[in-house]
């Protein structure tokens, strides 16, 4: 299926988890934060929300600023 | 000593954790501060070019953590960003951001008073960045902010306290702490904004582009030291607990009372 993950498209397993996007990105979530579709989901929620298609996924981290 | 919401600060210098050359001077510049509140941005990540992590050395020094809005134009794209910080650092303080001109950077204050009102009823500690205005200053209050930081000139614009004036009215009239942000660009700035009963300033490019910024942040340290002191000393010819009446003002049209019981 197909989502938008900080406005870039791409293609994923279908009903992935939140919780799979990020272990597949093999980035440090330390520190960061996701919207899907305009909604932050919480972090313990992240194993058990799943994707849908045409999902936007917003994701930010904190960086130097201020 | 002083107190911001529910939180002790032993330093009135709070940092920007923004400009540095690297992550090593930006610890020692702080460390060398001795400020404990640290501002943060926010930015998309590139999963194709992964930015260092910056929370970790931060938090290893024992900072309290406020996210900015920096970057949101609207109300709602502030409010947005609030909960997206709120998400990634596990904390409700938040240095609330508007500026929608990208040349002067002045904050846009319908839009900063507005995010402002919704993000006290989310639970946020709201810190506003604003203009020196002592009515939005007034109003920023009521609406429930933990302190008011109105700035002294453009942000990163180094010109001092351009706005000086109007910030005595505002810590004249404040019943939470003023935190003068923006523009400080010399530890005499800073000094004067203590001097004339700021409770804070937060500093960030004077001190992290300057030739050697963790003597910089020693320097500033000492002048809001110094700054405080005088105030609390009470400057001669200056006591601070009275208005200034030079600054009174004097009606140009009749302040008739047609308008009351309307």
């Amino acid at each position: 299926m197909q989502i938008t993950v900080n406005g870039k498209p791409e293609t994923v397993n279908n009903s992935l988890r939140l919780s799979e996007f990020f272990e597949h990105q093999q980035i440090n979530t330390a520190a960061i934060a996701v919207a899907v579709n305009g909604v932050v989901i919480h972090r313990e929620n992240w194993h058990e929300h799943r994707l849908n298609h045409n999902d936007s996924l917003t994701v930010i981290q904190a960086v130097a600023g201020g | 000593m002083f107190t911001v919401a529910d939180k002790n600060f032993s330093s009135r210098l709070f940092i920007g954790s923004g400009k540095y050359s690297s992550a090593d001077i930006m610890k020692a510049s702080i460390h060398a501060s001795g400020s404990e509140l640290i501002t943060l941005a926010l930015k998309r990540v590139d999963f194709n070019q992964p930015t260092d992590d910056i929370v970790t050395p931060i938090k290893e020094l024992g900072l309290s953590l406020l996210p900015n809005t920096s970057g949101a134009r609207t109300a709602d794209e502030a409010i947005y960003a609030a909960r997206l910080a709120r998400e990634a650092l596990q904390t409700n303080w938040l240095k609330l951001e508007i500026h929608p001109d990208p040349n002067y950077l002045l904050p846009d204050p319908i839009e900063t008073l507005k995010a402002a009102e919704q993000l006290v009823k989310e639970g946020f500690i709201v810190m506003p960045y604003c203009g020196a205005d002592p009515v939005l200053c007034k109003r920023l209050e009521e609406v429930g902010c933990a302190a008011v930081m109105p700035l002294g000139s453009p942000i990163g614009s180094n010109k001092g306290l351009i706005t000086r004036d109007f910030l005595h009215i505002i810590v004249e009239q404040a019943s939470i702490p003023v935190v003068v942000d923006a523009g400080i660009g010399a530890p005499s700035h800073a000094a004067e904004a203590m001097e004339m009963g700021a409770d804070a300033v937060l500093v960030n490019t004077a001190i992290a582009t300057a030739h050697d910024p963790v003597a910089m942040a020693n320097a500033f340290r000492q002048s809001v030291c110094a700054g405080r002191i005088a105030f609390e000393a009470g400057l001669s010819g200056i006591r601070p607990s009275t208005r200034d009446s030079s600054m009174n003002a004097s009606a140009s049209s009749p302040l008739t009372e047609f308008l009351e019981g309307l």
